[in-house]
């Protein structure tokens, strides 16, 4: 049953039995619970426009395991066309849902374990790389979605993971037997796993022979025994039961993030994809970390364009916005828009095939993409706060708005321009509130690595001895 | 009068210059004599591709026979005044229908 519609994907999380737990709670019913559901109506948009003749050619590919239409957020892509592709894509959902859908998490997990199982069965002679294919074209039958599974809480991070206080600080290997293995542990920060039907476990960092244990690769469903999630409190997340102080009622802030903590879980083998091949974890960590870096001018992209429509109509409602800074500044938020899209596109442009056949992004570009982001968002969030004004900050509640005593003066003393109605400029003012500031800004920040992680990155594949050539040889130095 | 068969493809429309589903609207109330599906539903004479920007990049199903491109303002990369569009369109419909 390939391609499943919003309101099938919303009723097969019905079916899960997931044990959640939220503001203190253990929340029976996560499809209806006001924290989550806006979590769930995003990522059922990546289902819903799936079916759309208007969004089918970006939403849909066709699986080159199968030769069937599958959903994208399940393909392995066979082209730099499809990395492309996925950026617009993600750009377009992006548009619709104004934050995290959620299902880009799974999608570069899966890509990335692809081609290293492949790699590694070519080097160690296992049998990963057909597991891995049986398990993406599971996934692409059953049209499901996945949270990818990297980040450990790490404890102590100056220490590795075989040297940490608190074993379980990582996830680890606790016993193997002849039908799995047993693992422990939690997952930090796990995008859309209350809505998730699996979790694709990866280590978190390069590996070496000490910790070995710690060198695992798996995949989990969101509700196996001794899997329990502990879902994220989030900047204004009281709102979450009104509708206009949220800004984006319907979809709300950044994925709805938890704590994933997994107490001694059982694996079968089948679903096993590294154990304890140690030296292969900073590969994966890395291939993984570069298709979702990769993304982040995409959605922070489609994103953005929000932002600047909202800052756009902000202007419009204040009678500002024909005043030349306004115009300038949002020019600036388009030109920088445009810089982390043009980033995504070429490091997808760039992409080429593994020995698996999978294609893989630029990963030089693909880290300056996610580095932009870690700077650029805020300055974007910065101009959209400077262009709204102060009442983002200070508005009274929609309570107040509606009230029938003083709701007469929250109509009148927050007018802007008489053609548009208070309730209005409110609504836009809360929406860029609660888009520019708190949780959504940290996502940017930390969201597929910290910006250090990105540096990294970028000096190692910098080519930086053929750039020191270059100079030498126009300063007139000799060089070899 | 044999209606013409016109299978229509979307870029997918993440840059949309144009609304490209209300243009599709517009075509089928104005065409009378073109029968509009989905490229993926039934075969067709002739292929409409609508594309939200000038990039273009839907990608082409297998057809060997003629194509239109609709690609943000422009058809058949030609600019053309937004209100002008669907006479552009209808008149290449006209066009190859007359062969
Ligand atoms: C909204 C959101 C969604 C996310 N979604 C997912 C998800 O779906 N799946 C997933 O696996 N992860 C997810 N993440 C996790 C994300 O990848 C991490 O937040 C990121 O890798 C940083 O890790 P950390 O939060 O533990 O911060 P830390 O690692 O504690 O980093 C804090 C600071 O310390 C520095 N630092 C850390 N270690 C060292 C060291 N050894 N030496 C020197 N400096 C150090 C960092 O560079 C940074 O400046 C998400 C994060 C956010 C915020």
């Amino acid at each position: 049953m390939a391609l499943k519609t919003g309101a099938e994907y919303i009723e097969s999380l019905k079916g899960l039995n997931l044990t959640v737990y939220a503001n203190g709670e253990k929340i029976e019913n996560i499809v209806d619970h006001p924290l989550i559901r806006p979590h769930v109506n995003a990522a059922a948009m990546t289902y819903e426009l799936a079916h759309d003749p208007a969004f089918e050619d970006l939403m849909t590919a066709t699986s080159h395991l199968t030769g069937k239409k599958i959903n994208r957020f399940t393909h392995i892509h066979q082209s730099t066309d499809d990395l492309i592709k996925k950026v617009k894509m993600l750009r377009m959902i992006s548009q619709r849902t104004g934050t995290c859908y959620q299902r880009c998490v799974g999608f570069d997990a899966i890509n990335a374990l692809y081609s290293v199982s492949y790699e590694m069965d070519q080097k160690l002679g296992t049998d990963y790389h057909q597991k891995v294919r049986r398990y993406v074209e599971y996934l692409q039958e059953n049209d499901l979605m996945v949270a990818g599974s990297m980040t450990d809480p790490k404890g102590d991070r100056s220490l590795p993971p075989s040297k940490q206080a608190d074993p379980d600080l990582f996830v680890h290997l606790v016993e193997k037997n002849d039908e799995g293995i047993v693992i422990r542990g939690a997952k930090a920060h796990q995008t859309g796993i209350v809505n998730s039907h699996e979790m694709l476990i990866m280590p978190t960092t390069a590996l070496g022979p000490d910790d070995k244990a710690y060198a695992v690769a798996c995949a989990v469903p969101t509700d196996a025994p001794g899997v329990l999630h502990i879902f994220g409190r989030q900047t204004n997340d009281d709102r979450k039961f009104g509708e206009i102080d949220q800004g984006n009622a319907k979809f709300g802030i950044v994925g709805g993030e938890a704590l994933t903590v997994l107490e001694n879980v059982f694996v079968p083998w089948e679903r096993v994809f590294m154990c304890e091949e140690y030296e292969w974890a900073g590969t994966l960590v890395e291939r993984f970390a570069s298709y979702h870096r990769q993304n982040y001018g995409g959605c922070k992209g489609g994103v953005s364009d929000i932002v600047v429509g909202a800052a756009a109509t902000i202007a419009d409602y204040n009678g500002t916005a024909k005043a030349s800074h306004i115009k300038d500044k949002i020019t600036e938020m388009i030109h920088l828009t445009e810089t982390l899209y043009a980033g995504s596109i070429a490091c997808s442009a760039e992409g080429r095939p593994t020995p698996s056949g999978a294609y893989f992004v630029d990963p030089l570009l693909a880290n300056v993409v996610k580095h932009n982001v870690t700077r650029l968002i805020y300055e974007i969030d910065r101009l959209a706060q400077d262009i709204a004004g102060g009442f983002i900050a200070t508005l009274p509640s929609e309570k107040d708005l509606r009230h029938p005593e003083i709701g007469k003066y929250v109509e009148k003393y927050f007018k802007g321009v008489a053609s548009v109605s208070t309730e209005d400029r409110i609504r836009i003012a809360r929406l860029i509130e609660n888009m520019t500031g708190g949780t959504a800004l940290v996502e940017s920040m930390h969201g597929a690595g910290s910006p250090q992680a990105q540096r990294v990155s970028i000096v190692r594949q910098s080519n930086l001895e053929t750039k020191k050539r270059f100079a030498k040889i126009l300063a007139g130095i000799k060089v070899d | 009068m044999k209606l013409l068969r016109v299978g229509v493809k979307f870029c997918g429309n993440c840059n949309p210059h144009l609304d490209c589903p209300k243009l599709l609207e517009k075509l089928i109330q104005k065409a009378k004599d073109v029968h509009f599906v989905y490229w993926f539903q039934a075969s067709f004479d002739v292929l409409l591709i609508l594309s939200g920007c000038p990039v273009d990049c839907a990608s082409r199903p297998d057809f060997n026979g003629p194509t239109v491109v609709v690609s943000g303002k422009m058809v058949d990369r030609v600019p053309v005044p937004e209100n002008l569009l669907l006479d552009h369109i209808l008149g290449a419909f006209e066009r190859l229908k007359e062969g």
